[in-house]
């Protein structure tokens, strides 16, 4: 039990790595990127906050950027055998 | 028209104002360069230099109608590759192998530069989570390259992303599709309409059934449903009178103008 639980956080960790990974990629402000995992009922739950500077950057025109953060994370939590969902934090 | 001018004026800001007066543009149509910021000039600054600017209608075209044209318009290819465009495949090669270790896939990157657009590769055993359904993953990461390559050069960014040949098979999948229903449409001498597309898309049907014998083609409807009509040739021409345009050859794409907004010429 307690080693299925440490594989869950390992799948987890990449998926919370890869929503790091894109928003530093997209910042100016790569220091202040900040990603926290909840394990919520059904999903795991990223919460990305940056500074605010670089709101507009991660949610782009038109939510375009945000949708794409999304979707990928979604590809990678499929290669990790979880459900994830990302939250924009303010 | 005009795309680009260069003015002068008192300050930079009245060369901006007069170079988009003639080129009826508003500023955020355009790209400016500034080439004498003007100002007093001299010992006693007696002298006022004229501010002077450079103004030029941004190209609209987006990065899918370049590659296009670089598939194309062979001509078009003469012409240097844009300095930037180094900087930009360094950069979208650099993000999309970190994209890959942070998920945990295997797979390679590959870049390439022409006059028009950087070209980004990536080959892999699991691509097809990537790709995603219907490419949606693949615009995802698309878009994302397009990002964090603008923001980690600051240039306008060129880069078109395919993942193990999905858009080219994309491509022939639709021409193949094309030639399908032009072969309906001669055999039964009706039109066949195909699904709403993308100016692309339609680019690609329009292209792919030019050399098609007994057919013609036309965009019809408005964005985002407009789609291609296939018409057996001559056929208009069998009713009463013949109306409106007509169906057009091969000339249908001369006609993507301002012309091919008309009515459609339904029969």
């Amino acid at each position: 039990m307690a080693e299925g639980q440490a594989g869950e956080e390992g799948a987890g960790s990449l998926v919370r790595g890869t929503l790091d990974y894109l928003a530093r990629s997209l910042v100016q402000h790569a220091e202040d990127v900040a990603v926290t995992a909840v394990q919520g009922e059904r999903a795991l739950v990223l919460q990305l906050r940056v500074n605010p500077e670089d709101m507009g950057r991660v949610i782009g025109k038109q939510g375009h950027t945000a949708r794409a953060l999304r979707q990928v994370v979604k590809a990678a939590a499929a290669k990790a055998g979880v459900h994830a969902t990302v939250e924009i934090v303010e | 028209m005009n795309d680009a001018v260069e003015t002068t004026g008192k300050t930079v800001e009245d060369a901006i104002d007069a170079a988009l007066e003639q080129l009826g543009a508003t500023e955020d149509e355009v790209e400016i360069q500034i080439l004498a910021e003007g100002g007093p000039r001299g010992i006693f600054g007696r002298r006022v230099e004229a501010a002077r600017v450079r103004v030029k209608r941004r190209d609209e075209r987006t990065p899918e109608d370049l590659a296009l044209l670089e598939e194309e318009g062979p001509e078009l290819l003469e012409g240097p590759t844009p300095p930037e465009f180094t900087e930009q495949a360094e950069a979208a090669k650099e993000f999309l192998a970190g994209l890959l270790g942070a998920i945990g896939l295997e797979g390679e990157v590959t870049v390439a530069t022409g006059p028009l657009a950087v070209t980004a590769d990536v080959a892999g055993p699991e691509m097809g989570l990537l790709i995603g359904r219907r490419g949606a993953t693949l615009e995802a990461v698309q878009e994302l390259v397009r990002a964090a390559v603008q923001r980690k050069t600051a240039t306008r960014p060129r880069v078109n992303l395919d993942i193990e040949g999905y858009r080219s098979r994309l491509r022939s999948g639709l021409e193949r599709r094309a030639r399908d229903a032009a072969a309906r449409a001669r055999r039964s001498q009706r039109p066949v309409t195909l699904e709403p597309m993308s100016a692309f898309q339609r680019k690609v049907v329009h292209d792919a059934l030019a050399g098609f014998d007994g057919v013609a083609t036309s965009s019809e409807g408005e964005d985002p449903s407009r789609r291609v009509v296939i018409r057996p040739k001559g056929e208009p021409r069998r009713g009463s009178a013949p109306r409106g345009g007509g169906s057009r050859g091969s000339g249908a794409r001369g006609q993507r103008g301002a012309g091919s907004r008309q009515p459609p010429d339904y029969r």
